[in-house]
This record gives C-alpha cells, sequence and structure tokens, in this order.
C-alpha cells in the first residue's frame, strides 16, 4: 500500500490502516525514542504521544515528503522537546567536543579482556552518552539506513551538519571507547567461542 | 605472509556492527492494541466536547438574543422577569449549572463510556 492510499485510508477511518501505519512506523519511532532519550520506563508512553500527533496531524500532510520521513520528524520534535522539558543539554559545543567520560571499564574487564560482545555493550553504553544530535544522526543512518536527504528532513539540520555530525559522532565514539578501554590500542578483540 | 590484525580495525568493524544493531529493548506485543483504542478513546473525547461546546454555544446566542429582544422590544414583559432574576441570582445561577451538567452527561459523558468502539476517525 502506498502513502497516500494509506493516508486516504487512514483520514476515512479504517480501522485497519490505523493499524498498518503504527506496526509499519512503530520500529522507527521506537529506535529514535530509546537512543534519543534514553529512556528506560516512559519510553512507550513517548511513542504514544508521538502517534496521537501523527493522527492528529495526518489532515495536514502535503505529500511533501515520504510519509516515513514525516512521521520522523514528528518523533525527532517530540524527543526534543521531551528533552527540553526534562531540562537535559541538547546543544552541540562548538569545536570539538570533549569525551566525558562516566567511569571508565572496571580494572577487571581491562585486566582480562573484553569479548566481541561485551565491547558491543560497551559501545551501546557509549553511544548512550553522546551529544543528542550525534546520537540521532548516527542511528538514523546506520539503524534505519535513511539517506542524508531523509535525515535532513527528519531533524531540519542542513545536509552539511549532518555529515559533519556522522563524522565526528563516530570519532567521538571511538575516541570515548579508546579512553575507556585502552588495551583496545595494542590488543586485538578476542572472538568469543 | 598472514595478514596482520590491526585491533584498531577490528575496533572499527566492531564499532559499525554494534551501530547497526536494533536495540535490546522492543515495544511491547500489545503496543499498537493499547494505541489504538487510547487514540479512539482521546480523539473520541475531543469530538464530543467539540459538539457539546457548539451546542450549548448555539444554546447560548439564542437565549441572549431573545433576552435581547424582550429587553429592547418588550420591555414591560422583560422588566420584572429581569428583576426577579437579579433578586434570585444565585438560584437561577445553580439551576442553570445543573441544567448544564444534566446536558453535559447526556452529551458528553454517557455517548463517550455507553458507545461500543466504532474505529478512529481523526
Amino acid at each position: 500500500m502506498d502513502d497516500s492510499t494509506l493516508i486516504a485510508q487512514v483520514l476515512a477511518g479504517n480501522a485497519h490502516a490505523h493499524r498498518y501505519l503504527v506496526d509499519r512506523h512503530k520500529n522507527l519511532v521506537w529506535h529514535m525514542v530509546l537512543r534519543m532519550t534514553n529512556l528506560q520506563e516512559d519510553a512507550e508512553d513517548l511513542c504514544q504521544e508521538i502517534f496521537f500527533r501523527v493522527f492528529r496531524d495526518l489532515k495536514n500532510f502535503r505529500g511533501e515528503s515520504k510519509l516515513s520521513t514525516w512521521i520522523g520528524a514528528i518523533a525527532y520534535k517530540s524527543c526534543i522537546s521531551h528533552l527540553r522539558k526534562k531540562g537535559k543539554e541538547i546543544l552541540v559545543p562548538v569545536g570539538d567536543y570533549t569525551p566525558v567520560l562516566r567511569g571508565k571499564a572496571s580494572p577487571e574487564q581491562t585486566d582480562q579482556y573484553l569479548d566481541r560482545t561485551s565491547m558491543k555493550k560497551l559501545i551501546h553504553q557509549t553511544i548512550a552518552t553522546l551529544p543528542v544530535h550525534y546520537r540521532t544522526v548516527i542511528t538514523l543512518f546506520y539503524l534505519e539506513e535513511l539517506s542524508y536527504r531523509e535525515i535532513e528532513e527528519i531533524t531540519g539540520m542542513p545536509g552539511g551538519t549532518v555529515k559533519s555530525y556522522l563524522n565526528r559522532g563516530r570519532h567521538l565514539l571511538r575516541e570515548m571507547l579508546l579512553c575507556r578501554v585502552p588495551d583496545l590500542h595494542h590488543e586485538p578483540i578476542p572472538v568469543e567461542t | 605472509m598472514e595478514p596482520k590484525n590491526d585491533p584498531l580495525d577490528d575496533l572499527d568493524r566492531l564499532i559499525l556492527e554494534a551501530l547497526k544493531e536494533k536495540p535490546d529493548r522492543e515495544l511491547s506485543l500489545s503496543f499498537t492494541d493499547t494505541l489504538l483504542l487510547k487514540a479512539e478513546r482521546r480523539l473520541r473525547w475531543q469530538e464530543l466536547l467539540r459538539e457539546f461546546t457548539i451546542k450549548v454555544g448555539i444554546a447560548l446566542g439564542s437565549l441572549g438574543l431573545v433576552a435581547l429582544l424582550l429587553v429592547f422590544m418588550a420591555s414591560e414583559v422583560s422588566g420584572p422577569f429581569l428583576s426577579m432574576v437579579a433578586v434570585h441570582w444565585q438560584l437561577v445561577t445553580g439551576f442553570g449549572l445543573l441544567v448544564l451538567f444534566a446536558f453535559f452527561s447526556d452529551q458528553v459523558l454517557l455517548r463517550m463510556f455507553s458507545c461500543p468502539p466504532h474505529g478512529i476517525n481523526p
């Protein structure tokens, strides 16, 4: 079902179309909410609020972008608004961002070795400490596999900024990991057996 | 010669893998059902409130118009009536609120909680 047919069906009050719309886009919204807000308890509530806004504003959708991009933009604005309400810092400092280490890997972890699973866990923990715009762009690009153009439409950032955040975010993530696990400079990561 | 296993290249590969991995947490299986139920209730509530506001507005507007006509065109009838209203304003206000509440219950509350769900129509 293409976007325009789906929207027409939803606006006509077809309950199946509503369900289809939610099922088709819930993962995008869920991933954005989880990565942008790092919420544990209320993440589903925020997702629900986002879909309420989608249903409410769907009649104003003009079809200038893909429906997924439009829903992504609503999710992005809602997450930013949620972070502002909670008083969390969302701006990315101009210039190089200095990694703020929220605790290095424990001595046990570094003394022995980190297998790939533990390393991935550590990477996910480190992603959660990146500035929100870096996290967002990285999530949309790698996890949702969206194009630069689509990320621009969702976040409202210029294309150059998207590319810059993506590179800086990746670089920062790497630097933070190397700070947390200094042994990575000279020890290969063992493959678990 | 065997290629050297560079730990930093390995790290890059691992980062790339981790970035493409879905989060461990997943949405609950009942998410869509719960969402649609809540959305329907919310939209229905808003729709009923809007209808109620319009109806009350029309009723009050009509009453106001009749009152104005009486004041300007039949002051001998409306004079004593307005005096009576001014004297018993508490009773009149209470009666008005009671009528409003009964109307609200009939038009919003009963319709909200007694009608079966009939799908979302934003």
